[in-house]
């Protein structure tokens, strides 16, 4: 064998490997996932363009079918990938790629409020909101952008441990302030064309204090 | 010819360094750029520390422990010297400085962070850690690097990693608009996507109050998208053919009459010039970007630059 096949062989190697690695992962697909806000709204789309075409299909039916599909397609992609897992862990390597898959109609807003002793609480950090940018390098940075955005209705630690960080920064730029809170404002974003057409600001989640000690 | 000897054939010959040394230089300089601003956020600790000085991660406490954080005692000074190796490795390869064992050491430390914090890392960085294992394997900072000083300059450079990157690249585009399957992509969903991710507070780069005006412009903007995405897979198709322009056939004699780059290149630009004036992602637009050299063979490349009186 030549060196230009030994060459050509690796690269069909790694090319057909990253292309099974290339086919959607779902990663932490559960069966909830389809009854958040978001995925409920486009289940319902999809189920009115399928009326639209004359295929009747209600979106419980629709969601344990595309949960099922997945299942089966993550356990195979998983099963063919699995000797080479200690490659892809080792170099952070992949080829899950998706740039807003499914936009959010049900986008949240950081809220970031801080009380002095006596006085009402403050907004100092709103996304989007000029008048409220304290520490907006920090809050907007992409990877602290991840740890917050869509973890507030989860409930889980990342979210409080964020909280307890956001919390610290304003501790630390204000000492007059004694109790932060930390939540996130869901919105709705409908279309020009919708009933009531426009960003909704909508109820508050996740909400978190944390007092100076 | 057979499809092995074909496939053989396409990753034989070499070529002029210069395109995947702008690329290098490129990459590698918005990276470290990304990781200065997470030195000047003072977000290392936050980030990738332990939990008990205030990490957002926690990975020692894990059913895969993560090793880099029982290689730095499980401290946050320990994670801040990691950091620092990092910056510094990455400086390495910008500069080409020790390229190929600095782009090694900046795979092996950026998964080691992303392992200690998954939410933190993005498909970008995964790119850059695909990207970087291809200067592994080849002496990209000899041209335009300390190394060619060091070393010695290379004219050549085998072909394969500018040609795997261009499919890397296409992949990228094709997959991400594959699993595009939300209705709102589609004209049946009114091509709304790029309508809603606009006002998304938490990617949008500010609040646009009269988005609903434009709504014909971000219609046009997400089928747009949506084209470039699908048709990703012409570009290796047409470099093909036209590294095999001497062969027939109708379909490869059109595509080399009509350069295929001349318009899903500046589609590209313009996406991603669009993705950074309006989007709020980081260093994602830039170092996508900063791919594109790779687009044009390096004679391409010279051309241009001496049409333009830059020498080369």
């Amino acid at each position: 064998m030549s060196w230009d096949d030994a060459r050509a062989a690796l690269l069909l190697g790694v090319i057909v490997v990253n292309a099974v690695a290339a086919l959607p992962g779902f990663p932490g697909l559960r069966r909830a996932n389809f009854d958040h806000p978001s995925a409920r709204d486009e289940l319902g789309r999809i189920s009115a363009v399928g009326a639209d075409w004359g295929i009747e299909f209600d979106p419980d039916t629709l969601a344990d079918a595309l949960y099922t599909a997945a299942d089966t397609h993550r356990r195979a992609r998983a099963a063919v990938l699995r000797p080479l897992r200690p490659w892809f862990v080792y170099t952070g390597t992949g080829q899950s790629w998706g740039l807003f898959t499914y936009p959010d109609r049900f986008p949240s807003r950081l809220v970031v409020q801080g009380r002095t002793a006596d006085g009402p609480w403050e907004r100092l950090f709103v996304a989007h909101d000029s008048n409220t940018a304290f520490d907006e390098g920090a809050f907007t940075y992409r990877r602290v952008r991840a740890v917050y955005d869509g973890h507030a209705d989860r409930s889980d630690r990342t979210w409080e441990r964020f909280c307890t960080w956001a919390a610290l920064r304003v501790f630390v730029a204000r000492p007059d302030v004694v109790e932060v809170r930390v939540s996130t404002l869901e919105l709705h974003t409908r279309e020009p064309g919708e009933a009531n057409a426009a960003v909704v600001e909508g109820v508050e989640r996740g909400v978190q204090l944390r007092s100076r000690r | 010819m057979s499809p092995w000897a074909t496939w053989r054939g396409l990753w034989r010959g070499v070529e002029a360094p210069t395109a995947m040394a702008l690329v290098r230089i490129l990459l590698a300089s918005c990276l470290l750029y990304d990781l200065v601003l997470v030195g000047q956020h003072h977000l290392v600790t936050p980030l990738w520390g332990p939990l008990d000085a205030g990490g957002f991660g926690d990975a020692l406490n894990r059913s895969e422990p993560v090793e880099l954080a029982a290689w730095t005692g499980g401290t946050a000074r320990g994670i801040r010297w990691a950091w620092r190796v990092l910056v510094v490795a990455v400086t390495c390869v910008a500069v080409g400085l020790f390229t190929r064992p600095m782009a090694l050491l900046t795979v092996v430390l950026s998964a080691q962070f992303a392992r200690i914090l998954p939410d933190a890392d993005r498909g970008i960085d995964m790119l850059i850690r695909n990207v970087f294992c291809i200067f592994v394997a080849f002496p990209s900072g000899r041209c335009w690097g300390l190394d060619a000083v060091l070393f010695g300059r290379c004219d050549t450079i085998p072909a394969w990693p500018r040609r795997l990157l261009v499919l890397q690249l296409a992949g990228v585009y094709f997959a991400a608009g594959v699993q595009k399957t939300a209705v709102a992509w589609w004209p049946w969903g009114d091509f709304s996507a790029l309508y809603i991710v606009l006002q998304d507070p938490a990617v949008a780069r500010v609040p646009l109050a009269g988005l609903a005006r434009l709504y014909p412009l971000t219609q046009l903007a997400t089928a747009l998208t949506m084209l470039f995405e699908w048709g990703a897979w012409v570009v290796p198709l047409a470099a093909w053919y036209r590294s095999t322009r001497v062969r027939g056939g109708r379909l490869r004699a059109w595509f080399n009459r009509l350069d295929v780059r001349t318009v899903w290149v500046p589609m590209g630009v313009a996406l991603h010039l669009g993705i950074a004036a309006t989007l709020q992602i980081g260093i994602f637009p830039w170092a996508m970007l900063a791919l594109y050299p790779a687009f044009f063979h390096p004679d391409e490349l010279r051309a241009f630059w001496r049409r333009r009186g830059l020498g080369g």
